[in-house]
């Protein structure tokens, strides 16, 4: 939890009763999740939300209230044999990390700020990209859900092993802020595997990022690009325990890729991000590459913009937005690094 | 009344590619999918549930706008129709109302295909798309067993799998977005609005609109880069644990399919007949353990399969009711189970290094049986679909079910379902669509009854006792074949608290309730 929250906490009573009221927005921790439920049958819409570990700053609504999860759910459970996780949302993505590791499980795929981002928190803010179905998010590991609606009832998407056949209303809470109601629990697949990654970093063109693109079709499961903290830089991760390692680090040498320190937590410094398709992308990239890359999928890539970048000749935002509705994407969504 | 008015107004404003008919050849065509229930009902001299009032092939998305609009304001239903091969009921028109055939939307937009992205009309047969696709060296990815008579409209609704799944996804991974006509006939795409809609109407099954066309990634095709290997397993045990440790070791094979003892025996003994001994030498005979009284030692395996089926018949012949001895029959005669690993990557490099690393990982533990198994499997990978007809006109019922659960609970599910359908009906498995945290289980059953209804009643009983067992367990009710009305009682074990939630999408997106109505939650548990 970031620091300010934990100020505003360190103000409420011992024992938080429910309702525990500071400052503005009221910050609640509700003793029980029928307590909970009871006062989001009060709550006018959207005037009561949860809250994580605050580290997002763009927040959808301004509520009256926010409320807090901690300490009501069942603790967290690990299943070593199909390697997943059954987590409180409250748990932060360290401390869920913590129980993997000790498992030998790694979860993959989390957020940067996993000592303060939480489980549901993370899942409240990402909508389904099946676009990144081989770099997957935090939220395409998600296999099961538990959550409340805003009528107090309760919902479950039990586990499976993959999606199930027929509907799935996890898409009602996944990437809906908490407006919805609050995730309560979450199963996530971690991993196994030794990842043993290599880094790899190469200049950013049009060019090389059309190589890039072809190696990621044909190896897109050994292969991902990692957010760059500089602009003009494509940043690639390599998994060392893949047959097809050796191949891609050769491949990528002769490109000019050099190897790298181990990225940790860097964020990029773009102020907008836009998710491309390759055509775009490679356009935009010709036109000007000072350009940040976050994410590379079967289909797109993700680029960031500083607010200060200069106008770009032929960037038309309205342009764009119909190439990228034209070819089924959301228009320029906000992803968060 | 409403009926033939409606039928006139189609007829004065649908296009030239549309058809509208109430004949009674059409009604009665489009009054059931490949639900084997509905072919029980038909073979026991039931009449359909409810046929459709006309039913209308739409030549244009145009088209569809103007079928629901007509339809709403005549207060009839809408129930969109695919190529009807779902197995579940989804598609049938339990309250009458259009039948909206969506095969003639047959747009096909490759322009982005260097993006991986295609966009396609509803009502692509997925044989055939695959087709057009590979010409471009271009694939889906998807191969669902019914893949020469089902539509792309039909795997979203329902949420479908091929059977490579286990490199490709599933339809869900595939879509990015679509377009869909709700309710009140409004054309809509899913990324249109703040939120993203595609996984709401994903698995819908028509009732939260007419899907009408999508944009779908696609990958290189893999026709040069297939490789295939079988494997012999000691018990299932033993495979199941090879594929989690293989999937869990980053492997992602195309083809991961291990069957359970007896079919793997009816596999191999099939293969002998057509003089393609797949076995291992040391299997060839049988038996492996001490041998019956009533069947003698030393058959081969060719031999062995017309024997067990004439005990078979002799069996049932004086009890239909005995299949649990059936069932203790297959037992005693089988031994060991298959593994089929198959890779397909872009070329034959990629496979042949992705494919070495697998294999050599499989080797390691299981029997390696050479490429042969995976190259007949994959030779009659669509025959299943063909196999129900000839069953269901013998006399006999058949079905098949589809269930999931994690890697720590598949072993154990396999038995209790097993144990709870044995004395109902004969049963074999295979486990297939796997994936790192856990797998599905494909059962087939097969039984007779006294008469027609009695047939009909242990098929019911069947599908409830295996059913209960699944969700007793916990586990997933429904893997790939939709929910439909055989599986939405169930719905709420999978899905709790769903009720008020998918009431609400509908309430949004189909205000009136007039689209393939009194399906999935509307259904009574």
């Amino acid at each position: 939890m970031s620091d300010r929250w934990q100020a505003a906490l360190a103000a409420a009573p011992a024992h938080r009763p429910w309702p525990v009221a500071i400052g503005r927005p009221a910050i609640f921790v509700p003793a029980s999740l029928e307590g909970l439920a009871v006062e989001l049958q009060r709550a006018p819409e959207s005037t009561l939300l949860p809250l994580g570990g605050g580290t997002n700053g763009l927040a959808a609504t301004k509520p009256d209230a926010l409320y807090l999860l901690d300490g009501l759910l069942e603790p967290a459970s690990v299943d070593e044999t199909s390697a997943t996780l059954d987590l409180p949302a409250s748990m932060t993505w360290g401390a869920a990390q913590a129980i993997a590791v000790a498992y030998g499980l790694t979860l993959t795929d989390i957020p940067d700020a996993f000592a303060d981002a939480t489980i549901g928190g993370t899942l409240a803010r990402q909508p389904w990209q099946p676009t990144l179905h081989h770099s997957a998010t935090a939220r395409a590991r998600c296999i099961g859900l538990s959550a409340m609606l805003t009528t107090g009832a309760r919902y479950q998407y039990k586990t499976a092993s993959r999606t199930a056949s027929g509907p799935d209303l996890r898409t009602h809470f996944l990437g809906r802020a908490g407006t919805t109601g609050p995730i309560l629990r979450a199963t996530i697949e971690a991993s196994r595997e030794a990842h043993l990654p290599h880094d790899l970093s190469l200049p950013l063109t049009a060019a090389s990022l059309q190589d890039v693109i072809g190696l990621q079709r044909r190896f897109g499961r050994a292969l991902r690009l990692l957010p760059t903290p500089a602009a003009a830089t494509l940043r690639l991760r390599l998994r060392g325990d893949r047959p097809e390692t050796a191949l891609l680090h050769d491949a990528l040498a002769s490109l000019g890729a050099e190897p790298t320190a181990r990225l940790t937590n860097e964020r990029p410094a773009a102020d907008r991000w836009l998710t491309l398709p390759f055509a775009e992308a490679c356009a935009l990239i010709e036109a000007s590459a000072d350009l940040f890359c976050l994410a590379l999928g079967p289909t797109h890539l993700t680029v960031g913009l500083r607010k200060s970048h200069p106008p770009l000749p032929f960037f038309n935002h309205e342009l764009i937005r119909e190439g990228l509705l034209g070819a089924g994407f959301a228009h320029h969504s906000e992803v968060s690094p | 009344m409403a009926v033939a008015a409606l039928v006139d107004e189609l007829r004065a404003c649908l296009s030239p590619e549309a058809t509208v008919t109430d004949s009674a050849t059409a009604k009665l065509l489009y009054a059931r999918d490949a639900w084997p229930r509905l072919s029980l009902q038909a073979r026991a001299g039931q009449r359909a549930i409810s046929p459709p009032d006309l039913v209308v092939h739409a030549g244009t998305v145009a088209d569809v706008v103007e079928v629901v609009r007509a339809a709403g304001r005549h207060s009839l239903p809408v129930v969109p129709f695919g190529a009807g091969s779902g197995v579940c009921g989804a598609a049938v028109p339990i309250r009458g109302g259009v039948s909206l055939d969506t095969k003639r939307l047959l747009d096909l937009d490759l322009s982005r295909a260097a993006d991986g992205l295609i966009c396609v009309g509803a009502g692509w047969i997925g044989q055939r798309l695959e087709h057009e696709l590979q010409r471009h060296g271009l694939t889906l990815g998807h191969f669902p067993s019914s893949i020469g008579c089902s539509t792309i409209g039909g795997y979203l609704a329902t949420r479908s799998a091929g059977q490579y799944s286990t490199r490709f996804g599933k339809i869900e991974d595939m879509v990015v977005s679509l377009r869909f006509v709700d309710g009140e006939g409004q054309l809509r795409h899913t990324t249109e609005g703040p939120l993203d809609t595609t996984q709401l109407l994903v698995g819908s099954e028509g009732m939260l609109g007419v899907i009408v066309d999508a944009w779908l990634r696609v990958e290189p095709a893999a026709s040069s880069g297939r490789l295939f290997r079988g494997y012999w397993c000691a018990s299932v045990s033993q495979g199941l644990e090879a594929m989690r440790r293989a999937l869990q070791a980053g492997h992602q094979p195309a083809v991961f399919r291990l069957y359970d003892p007896f079919d793997s025996f009816i596999s191999g003994a099939r293969k002998a007949e057509e003089g393609e001994l797949l076995l291992p030498t040391d299997l060839q005979h049988w038996p492996r353990k001490k041998a019956p009284s009533w069947l003698p030692a030393g058959l081969s395996t060719a031999e062995l399969k017309p024997r067990l089926m004439t005990v078979a018949n002799e069996l049932l012949a004086r009890r239909p009711s005995a299949t649990h001895w059936l069932n203790h029959l297959a037992g005693k005669a089988a031994s060991g189970c298959l593994l089929i690993a198959g890779v397909e990557e872009g070329s034959e490099a990629d496979a042949a290094l992705l494919g070495q690393a697998l294999f050599d990982d499989l080797s390691a533990t299981l029997e390696d049986l050479g490429p042969a198994p995976g190259q007949y499997w994959f030779a009659h990978r669509h025959d299943v679909s063909f196999k129900m007809a000839p069953i269901l006109a013998s006399g006999m019922f058949v079905d098949t079910m589809e269930v999931s659960a994690p890697w720590h609970r598949v072993a154990a599910l396999y038995d209790a379902v097993h144990h709870a359908v044995e004395n109902e009906a004969f049963v074999m498995a295979h486990f297939s669509h796997a994936y790192t945290s856990g797998c599905s289980i494909y059962f087939t059953f097969a039984g007779f009854g006294a008469d027609e209804s009695d047939c009909l009643a242990r098929y019911d009983r069947v599908w409830k006792a295996g059913l209960s067992a699944v969700a007793a367990f916990g586990a997933a009710t429904t893997h790939h074949h939709g929910v439909g009305l055989l599986k939405a009682p169930w719905l709420n074990h999978d899905q709790p608290g769903g009720a008020p939630l998918f009431a609400a999408a509908r309430r949004e997106l189909d205000p009136a309730g007039l689209l393939n109505p009194g399906k999935l939650w509307e259904v009574a548990p």
